[in-house]
C-alpha cells in the first residue's frame, strides 16, 4: 500500500527518483521498532528493583543478614557508576548525547541505590549526625552533580525533588493534595522562595549558556510552584485586605513569563500562565460580585465566564498562530 | 455519513504518512513542501496543548452557558424536567455541527468536547423521559447491571456519534456498551445467562477484534483507521480480562454473592488459570510475529497484570525478593536483547526510527544497510510479517 503512495506521488512529479529509490529499498526490509518497549522495560527493571532494595534494607535493618545486603546495594551503586564512567561521553556545556538508553537507566539505578545506602547510614550509624538538614543537603548537592557532569534530565528532576525536601516542602503533587494547600500557612513562603529559585535557574541555564536544555526541567518546576504558592497566599490570608498584594505578584509574574514563552516559542508555558493568571483574575471577580449579592451579579457571573472563556478561545488560537510564525 | 471532508481526511493521510517518512530522513523538506500543497488539509486541528486548553474552555462555557439558560427559564417552569436537558443536548449538538462545518475544527479539543457533552446530555435526558417506566424485573440485581433500554440507548448514540465524527474513544465507549448490552441480555433472557458472561464477553471481544483488524487494512474504512485502532487495542483487552482469574471470581461474587454452598468459586480453574497467565505471552508473541505494535504492547501491558494476579492468589517469595528478582531479570533481559539487537536482526531493530540520525550519531541508512546485507533468508520472511503498516506506523500513539 506504501510504496504505490510513494509511485503516485513520484508519478505526479513530487517526489525526485532519488527519494523514491531509497523508500522502496527501505521497504524491501522493513524495520520494526522496540525502543519504546525496551526503554518501558529498562525503567521497569530500574524502579522495581531500587525500590525492592529499599524494602529489603528496611525489613531486615536489626539481623545480620543486613550487612550483605548493604554490600549488595553498594556494589550496585558502584557497578553502575563505575559502568557510566566508562561509557560516557566527554562533559560540555551544551547537551551530551547520551551513548545508549541502557546506560540512561543505569545511571539512575545507580542514583536510586545511592540514595538508599546513604539513607540507611544515616538511620544506622548517624553519619551526619543528628543534623537534618544536613542529611537531606548532601545527597541533594551529589545528585545536582551527577545530572550536571553525566547530562541526565531524569536525575536533574530527582535533584529538583530533594531539593524542595531539603527546603522543607513537599512537591509530589500525591503530598501536595493530601497536605492540603490551603492548610500550610508556614509553607507558602519557603514554596514560593523555591519556585523563583528555579525560575532563576531556569533563566540562568540559558543566558549563561550552560547546560541550555536543563531549562525546560527547571522552568516547568518553578512556574507551577511559583504560581501554586502565589494563590494558596491569596486564599489564606483572604481575609485581609492585603492578600490583593497576593495576586498582583501572580499578575507581575504572569507578565514576566509570558513574555520569557513567547520568546522561547513554547506554548506549553504560555497556555499554564495564561490559565494561571486567568484563575487569579477569575476568583477577583467572583469575589467582587458575590460582595454585590444581587441577582444582577449572579447573571453577570455567569455572562462573566461564558465571554471570557470565548475570548480566551479567541486568543489560545491567535496565539497559536503567532508562535508559529515567529 | 462522515462529516468532515472526504478529500481532506485522505489528504491528512497522506500528509501524515508523509510526515513519517521527513522525520526517518526519507524525504527532504521542499518535497514535503510540494506534497503538502498538491494534497491540502483545511482542517483547524492544533498541537496537544491548544487542544486540551479549547477542551476545558469548551467545557466552561458549556457549563456557564446551560446555567444562564436555565436561570432565564427558570420561572416558566420548563427547566425542571428531562425535556430541557434534550433541549440543551440539541443545542450543543448543533453547535458541534456548525463549529466542525463552518471552522472546520477536527480533533481541536472544541469539537472533542462538543461530542462528549452533547452525548452525555442526551443519554441523561434519555434517562429521565423514561425514568416513570419501572424496566426492573423482580430477580434483577439493579445495583450491578443497567437496565437494557438504556445500554441500548447509549449504544446507538454513540454508534452514530463515531460514525459521524469518527472519534475514536466514542468508538471505544460504542463497543463496551455493546460489551454490556450482551451481558445484560444474557443474564435476563438465559436461564444459564450469568454462567456463560466470560464466554460470551471472549467470544464477542474476539469478533471485534478480528472485524477491526481486517477493516483496518480496506480502503473502505479508511477514514476510521484510529477508531479501528483503538478498537483492536481495546477488544484485546476485554478478551483477556474476561478471562483472568481475579476478574472472573470479583464479578462473580457480585453476581451470585455468597450463596447456600458457600463463597463463589471459580468454576474450570483449569481453563482459566492458564488463561490469566499464558494469553499475555500470546499477545506478546502474536505482536513479534506479526510486527503489529497493538498486540505487543497490550501483551507486555498484560503480562504485568498477570504477574499481579499471580501475585494476588500464591505467594512464593515475600514482595521485596519478587521486586528485586522482577527487577533483575527486567534489566538483564533488556539489556541482551539491545546488545543482541544492536545490528538489526529479523527485522527488528532497538533503535528509534524516526529520526534523521539515531543516538551514537549512525545514519538509519547503514543500519538499512546493515540489515540487506548478510543473508536473504529473512528479507524473504519479512515479507510475509510486515505488510500490514509497512513500518511507518509503528510510533503512532494514542
Amino acid at each position: 500500500m506504501d510504496t504505490d503512495l510513494y509511485k503516485k506521488l513520484h508519478d505526479e512529479g513530487l517526489i525526485s527518483d532519488e527519494t523514491l529509490v531509497r523508500i522502496a529499498e527501505k521497504h524491501k526490509t522493513p524495520l520494526f521498532s522496540l525502543h519504546w518497549e525496551l526503554k518501558t522495560l529498562l525503567y521497569l527493571g530500574v524502579t522495581l528493583l531500587s525500590t525492592g532494595l529499599g524494602i529489603l534494607v528496611y525489613k531486615n535493618i536489626d539481623t545480620i543478614g543486613h550487612q550483605f545486603i548493604l554490600l549488595f546495594l553498594a556494589g550496585i551503586c558502584a557497578g553502575c557508576f563505575f559502568y557510566c564512567t566508562k561509557k560516557r561521553n566527554p562533559f560540555s556545556r551544551g547537551k551530551v548525547k547520551s551513548p545508549s538508553s541502557f546506560y540512561d537507566y543505569i545511571l539512575l539505578l545507580g542514583c536510586l541505590s545511592l540514595l538508599s545506602f546513604l539513607g540507611y547510614l544515616q538511620f544506622q550509624y548517624h553519619v551526619f549526625g543528628d543534623n537534618y538538614g544536613l542529611a537531606t543537603f548532601i545527597p541533594m548537592l551529589i545528585l545536582f552533580y551527577v545530572a550536571y557532569e553525566f547530562d541526565h534530565i531524569g536525575i536533574l528532576s530527582l535533584a529538583i525533588t530533594n531539593l524542595a525536601i531539603w527546603s522543607g516542602v513537599a512537591i509530589t503533587p500525591y503530598r501536595i493534595i493530601s497536605n492540603g494547600l490551603f492548610s500550610s500557612d508556614s509553607l507558602i513562603k519557603p514554596y514560593l522562595f523555591l519556585g523563583l529559585l528555579l525560575l532563576a535557574a531556569a533563566y540562568f541555564s540559558e543566558s549563561y549558556n550552560f547546560k541550555k536544555h536543563f531549562k525546560f526541567t527547571y522552568h516547568n518546576f518553578g512556574l507551577n510552584i511559583s504560581f501554586l504558592a502565589l494563590l494558596t497566599g491569596y486564599f489564606s490570608f483572604y481575609e485581609s485586605p492585603a492578600s490583593f498584594l497576593w495576586l498582583i505578584a501572580v499578575l507581575i509574574l504572569g507578565f514576566i513569563l509570558y513574555k520569557d514563552a513567547l520568546k522561547s516559542k513554547s506554548f506549553y508555558f504560555l497556555l499554564l500562565v495564561i490559565l494561571y493568571v486567568y484563575i487569579a483574575i477569575s476568583t477577583l471577580i467572583v469575589r467582587i460580585l458575590i460582595s454585590m449579592d444581587s441577582e444582577l451579579a449572579f447573571v453577570t457571573a455567569l455572562l462573566y465566564f461564558i465571554g471570557s472563556a470565548i475570548s480566551l478561545i479567541i486568543a489560545l488560537i491567535h496565539l497559536n498562530k503567532k508562535i508559529k510564525e515567529i | 455519513m462522515i462529516i468532515y471532508n472526504k478529500t481532506w481526511l485522505k489528504n491528512l493521510i497522506i500528509q501524515d504518512q508523509m510526515n513519517l517518512s521527513v522525520a526517518a530522513g526519507d524525504l527532504s523538506k521542499e518535497e514535503f513542501k510540494n506534497i503538502e500543497t498538491a494534497y491540502p488539509v483545511g482542517f483547524y486541528s492544533p498541537n496537544i496543548f491548544v487542544r486540551t486548553g479549547l477542551f476545558i474552555l469548551t467545557c466552561v462555557i458549556a457549563l456557564f452557558g446551560g446555567c444562564l439558560l436555565s436561570y432565564m427559564f427558570w420561572d416558566s417552569g420548563m427547566v425542571d424536567s428531562g425535556g430541557w436537558i434534550l433541549f440543551l443536548g440539541l443545542i450543543s449538538y448543533i453547535t458541534l455541527e456548525l463549529v466542525v462545518k463552518n471552522k472546520h475544527h477536527f480533533r481541536s479539543g472544541t469539537d472533542d468536547a462538543l461530542i462528549w457533552i452533547s452525548g452525555g446530555l442526551f443519554c441523561v435526558a434519555f434517562v429521565w423521559i423514561t425514568a416513570q417506566y419501572n424496566w426492573y424485573p423482580d430477580h434483577y440485581n439493579a445495583d450491578l447491571l443497567p437496565p437494557a433500554p438504556i445500554v441500548s440507548f447509549a449504544l446507538i448514540l454513540s454508534l452514530y456519534l463515531t460514525l459521524r465524527f469518527a472519534d475514536s474513544l466514542m468508538a471505544l465507549f460504542c463497543f463496551l456498551s455493546a460489551l454490556i448490552l450482551a451481558v445484560v441480555l444474557a443474564v435476563l433472557h438465559l436461564s444459564f445467562g450469568a454462567a456463560v458472561i466470560p464466554f460470551l464477553v471472549m467470544l464477542l471481544s474476539a469478533v471485534v477484534y478480528y472485524f477491526s483488524y481486517v477493516s483496518s487494512n480496506r480502503v473502505k474504512f479508511v477514514y476510521y483507521l484510529h477508531c479501528l485502532r483503538v478498537l483492536q487495542a481495546g477488544s484485546l483487552l476485554t478478551l483477556y480480562l474476561a478471562g483472568n482469574y481475579y476478574v472472573v471470581q470479583h464479578l462473580g461474587n457480585e453476581l451470585y454473592g455468597y450463596t447456600s454452598i458457600g463463597p463463589y468459586k471459580v468454576p474450570y480453574p483449569v481453563f482459566f488459570w492458564p488463561w490469566t497467565i499464558l494469553v499475555p505471552f500470546i499477545y506478546t508473541g502474536a505482536g513479534l510475529y506479526k510486527k503489529d505494535i497493538i498486540p505487543l504492547r497490550t501483551g507486555l501491558i498484560l503480562i504485568a497484570i498477570a504477574a499481579v494476579t499471580f501475585k494476588n492468589y500464591y505467594h512464593v517469595l515475600p514482595i521485596e525478593s519478587t521486586l528485586v528478582l522482577i527487577g533483575l531479570v527486567t534489566l538483564g533481559a533488556s539489556y541482551w536483547v539491545i546488545r543482541y539487537l544492536k545490528v538489526p536482526k529479523h527485522g527488528f531493530t532497538s533503535e528509534e526510527l524516526q529520526q534523521d540520525t539515531i543516538a551514537g550519531g549512525i545514519n538509519i541508512e547503514s543500519l538499512i544497510i546493515a540489515t540487506s546485507q548478510p543473508d536473504t533468508i529473512h528479507g524473504t520472511e519479512n515479507k510475509f510479517g510486515g505488510g500490514d503498516f509497512g513500518g511507518g506506523g509503528s510510533s503512532s500513539s494514542f
